[in-house]
């Protein structure tokens, strides 16, 4: 009794104090954020995510401050970090579509003309408002569900013609779920979505300053980030399957 | 007198020599054409040229024409003479077969030798090789009129100083033009078969027996619809015509328009008909008078087939048609930390050049501003000149830096192959403290505008603050619940086959024997036992036997067993075990153990026993 008493006393001691911490950092990032500092408000929702907050309201503020300061690539992360969080959020998603076209409106005022988004990955478009971890809960019951149908139809002659409408119903949905999931999760992908930060990222054949040129990614591009990186170089993958080494900070993974 | 006979006889010998000799014909011939470079559906003019002497008739068998179709065969005897005295005069001859070919297909030909017979002797001319080219090529016998610049687009079929006669070869239609005598319009396209964004010179030409009045109104230019196109002649410009023979017509031509069309993707195309008002007019001794009401002319339609790119050997990236050479410089290599430097890419060539594209240079600690195109065209038929692009560089780290070679792939069509145009790569030396801490890096530049503070927003001010819960899907045993609709089912269908099975083995007498046996042993009162055993023995037999025996006498039971083929100690022990375990019910002679273990004997005996039925 006395141990669960002690337990309870530090739990209720050591929860308030983080939470007071936590809501301070993001209380003075606001405050820089109103004030127009948008750089100290960006280091603010930054500490913030250091400390291990996975918030998509912390994430769609950072996004706001990058993307009023100018840095739109960083913008477009953290936005997509946003919907990560909450895959329904559709003022994360404006935002993030918002950042793309003004990186696009800056690139054509710079050259003249400017390709527009490349469209989001499959399993974005067609589950984007579903999370990942949904998906997979729903998978797992449906899955379940589908095999519970199919036994009663096999124990309950008479209610064969309605179980098996009820099979093909809770097949579909299971196959749509497991595909959702499979999509989003991107388990058959090989790295991780990244976001490049930089105008005009260097795509080399190797991992060193010196290396041909392979191809120059878009600020805000998606990419895959295939291996942690090394020696200040990232090796990263294009849309077009091209691979090559980036520099490590101009680029980030969405998901951390 | 014997000596001069002897002259007389050797003179008279060689006399008669000089006379055989001269009797024996002699046949040489050569073979020549009018072009050996000719493109697909011109015309060339091939002449066999036969020299005879001692005699005047030859039979010429000529080469086999294969890629060319006989336009016009005409034989011609330009010399034919005798000379000599009495029986010994000499025949001298000249014999010309000339042949107008059209080419009808590309590629390299060997005209073999042609065979000529005369007086029983065959001689051959020599081989002619002709290369036929895809599409027309240019105008090898056409006067090129003052002012214009060569080379001008192919001619229509000609036949220069040999008209035909009339009436015997009607003219044809070709590719470009519909032939009238009285004038007509032709459109000449070269090539007729180009790659993508390969240049196709297009012409339209005006053909007319009589001198033009005024000047020609075009009232409908040629379309080019899938081109992207550039005009070849000047603007300002007089309308000189230059003479040519067609059919046997002298006409005046004057060349209307020549332009560049570069076809923008793979197919058929077509150059459409152009539409001409013209005013003729005769020649007097007082100039060109009028000769008539305006006349309106429409040409024909030319298709042009634009062909991809070869797939072999390309190389990545945007492919330029033609010829290009990259040189690039700065104007000076050695600098200090933000000072600027320019660096200059010409790219001079043949093709569209308004088409490329070339990325700005990536250069880290090097600022690189927006570069400045010019562009400077060539005169001429051929599309081309240099585009210049001057890039402004602010290094703000020292050190070396290597400014990359410029790369620009490129597809000759004259060739038929890529090749990369490569500039030369340029160091840089800057020196000087480093700058970069003060300039704005790439990434970070702050490019803070009200467009960008009003898009983005507003603020989220309140936060749960979330530290991210594990999902359920992310617990390592997560993966395992998908086996668990699986296994239920499995289990069910597995116990659902067990019960299916042992539906399908059906009753087993023996077995439910053993288990009474089995029950007996445990049975306390010996009497219950007893009947247990009794019952056992009973199911037993009746399973072996497949029929009951309850209410058959011993006397039955046993004659029955025998007759099923058991033997009869068997028979008899069974009989009296079963008696025995009837009279014991009410006063056992053996104790229950005993009469089990008997029975069990019994059963393992009785397994053994197959009835005659089943033998």
């Amino acid at each position: 009794v006395r141990f669960a008493l002690l337990t309870l006393a530090v739990l209720g001691c050591v929860a308030p104090a983080r939470a007071d911490s936590l809501q301070a950092i993001f209380a003075q990032a606001n405050e820089a954020f109103f004030e127009e500092d948008y750089a100290a408000a960006a280091d603010g929702y930054a500490r913030l995510e250091e400390l291990g907050v996975r918030d998509a309201d912390v994430a769609f503020d950072h996004a706001t401050a990058e993307a009023r300061r100018g840095r739109l690539g960083r913008a477009v992360l953290y936005y997509e970090r946003a919907l990560l969080y909450r895959p329904g959020d559709g003022g994360a998603r404006e935002g993030r579509d918002a950042a793309r076209e003004a990186i696009a409106a800056r690139l054509a005022d710079r050259e003249g003309e400017a390709e527009v988004e490349d469209s989001p990955p499959l399993g974005e478009a067609l589950f984007g408002h579903f999370a990942p971890g949904t998906l997979a809960l729903a998978s797992s019951l449906l899955l379940f569900l589908f095999f519970l149908v199919l036994i009663l139809r096999d124990l309950v002659p008479r209610a064969r013609l309605g179980a098996t409408a009820a099979l093909v119903v809770v097949g579909v949905l299971t196959a749509t779920a497991v595909a959702g999931w499979t999509l989003r999760a991107e388990l058959f992908e090989e790295g991780a979505a990244a976001i490049v930060l930089r105008r005009r990222a260097a795509v080399r054949e190797g991992p060193h300053a010196d290396a041909a040129v392979l191809l120059r990614a878009r600020e805000g591009q998606r990419l895959r980030l295939l291996d942690s990186p090394e020696d200040g170089f990232a090796r990263v993958r294009a849309a077009d399957g091209r691979e090559g080494w980036m520099a490590e900070d101009a680029v980030a993974p969405i998901r951390r | 007198v014997r000596g001069l006979a002897r002259v007389g006889g050797l003179l008279a010998l060689l006399l008669l020599a000089a006379s055989a000799q001269a009797q024996q014909a002699t046949v040489s011939a050569t073979m020549r054409t009018s072009a050996t470079d000719v493109a697909v559906g011109e015309v060339l003019q091939l002449t066999i040229d036969v020299q005879l002497t001692g005699t005047q008739d030859a039979e010429v068998t000529p080469p086999d024409f294969t890629g060319f179709t006989v336009e016009r065969e005409e034989i011609r005897r330009p010399i034919s003479f005798t000379f000599g005295f009495g029986g010994q005069t000499q025949m001298q001859a000249r014999l010309q077969r000339l042949y107008l070919l059209r080419a009808t297909r590309a590629g390299r030909f060997e005209l073999r030798p042609a065979q000529i017979t005369a007086a029983g002797r065959t001689v051959e001319t020599n081989a002619v090789t002709i290369r036929v080219g895809g599409g027309a090529a240019p105008a090898p016998i056409q006067p090129v009129p003052p002012g214009q610049a060569a080379p001008t687009p192919a001619p229509p079929p000609v036949d220069p100083g040999h008209p035909t006669p009339p009436g015997t070869v009607p003219p044809r239609a070709v590719e470009g033009l519909s032939y009238d005598p009285a004038g007509f319009l032709r459109t000449v396209v070269a090539p007729a078969d180009p790659y993508v964004g390969e240049q196709v010179t297009v012409s339209l030409f005006l053909y007319l027996p009589t001198r033009l009045r005024s000047s020609p109104q075009i009232t409908q230019e040629m379309s080019t619809t899938g081109f992207w196109t550039q005009d070849l002649l000047p603007t300002n410009r007089s309308l000189t015509p230059f003479s040519q023979e067609v059919y046997g017509r002298r006409f005046d031509v004057y060349e209307l328009r020549r332009t560049a069309a570069f076809p923008l993707d793979v197919g058929e195309l077509s150059i459409g008909a152009a539409r001409v008002v013209i005013e003729r007019g005769r020649r007097s001794i007082f100039g060109t008078v009028g000769g008539g009401p305006p006349q309106t002319l429409e040409g024909v339609p030319v298709p042009v087939r634009a062909r991809a790119l070869p797939s072999a050997g390309r190389p990545a990236g945007d492919i330029h048609v033609g010829d290009l050479a990259l040189t690039a410089s700065v104007d000076r290599a050695e600098l200090r930390t933000a000072e600027a430097v320019t660096l200059t890419l010409a790219i001079r060539g043949r093709g569209r050049l308004s088409g490329l594209r070339v990325e700005n240079p990536e250069l880290d600690g090097v600022r690189v501003h927006q570069p400045e195109v010019r562009d400077a065209e060539d005169e001429g038929n051929v599309v081309g000149g240099t585009r210049t692009y001057e890039w402004l560089l602010i290094p703000d780290e020292p050190g070396t830096h290597v400014i990359e070679a410029f790369e620009l792939p490129v597809f000759d069509p004259s060739v038929g192959a890529y090749r990369v145009a490569r500039s030369a790569p340029i160091t840089l030396t800057v020196r000087g403290p480093d700058r970069s801490a003060v300039a704005p890096a790439p990434e970070v530049e702050e490019d803070r505008d009200a467009d960008l503070v009003a898009t983005f927003g507003p603020l989220r001010r309140q936060a749960a603050l979330d530290r991210g819960r594990a999902s359920l899907a992310d617990a390592p045993w997560f993966p395992f619940t998908f086996l668990l609709g699986p296994a239920l089912f499995g289990l069910v269908l597995g116990a659902r086959v067990a019960g299916r099975r042992r539906a399908q083995r059906g009753p087993d007498p023996m077995r439910d024997a053993r288990r009474l046996l089995q029950g007996a042993s445990k049975e306390e009162d010996p009497a219950e036992a007893h009947a247990a055993v009794g019952r056992a023995l009973r199911l037993a037999v009746e399973g072996r036997l497949g029929q009951p025996v309850g209410s058959l006498t011993r006397r039955e039971l046993r004659r029955l067993l025998s007759e099923r083929g058991m033997e009869p100690a068997l028979a008899s022990e069974l009989v009296e075990a079963l008696e025995q375990a009837d009279v014991a019910r009410y006063a056992a002679a053996v104790e229950p153990a005993q009469a089990i273990a008997a029975g069990r004997a019994l059963l393992d005996r009785l397994l053994r026993f197959r009835p005659a039925e089943d033998a």
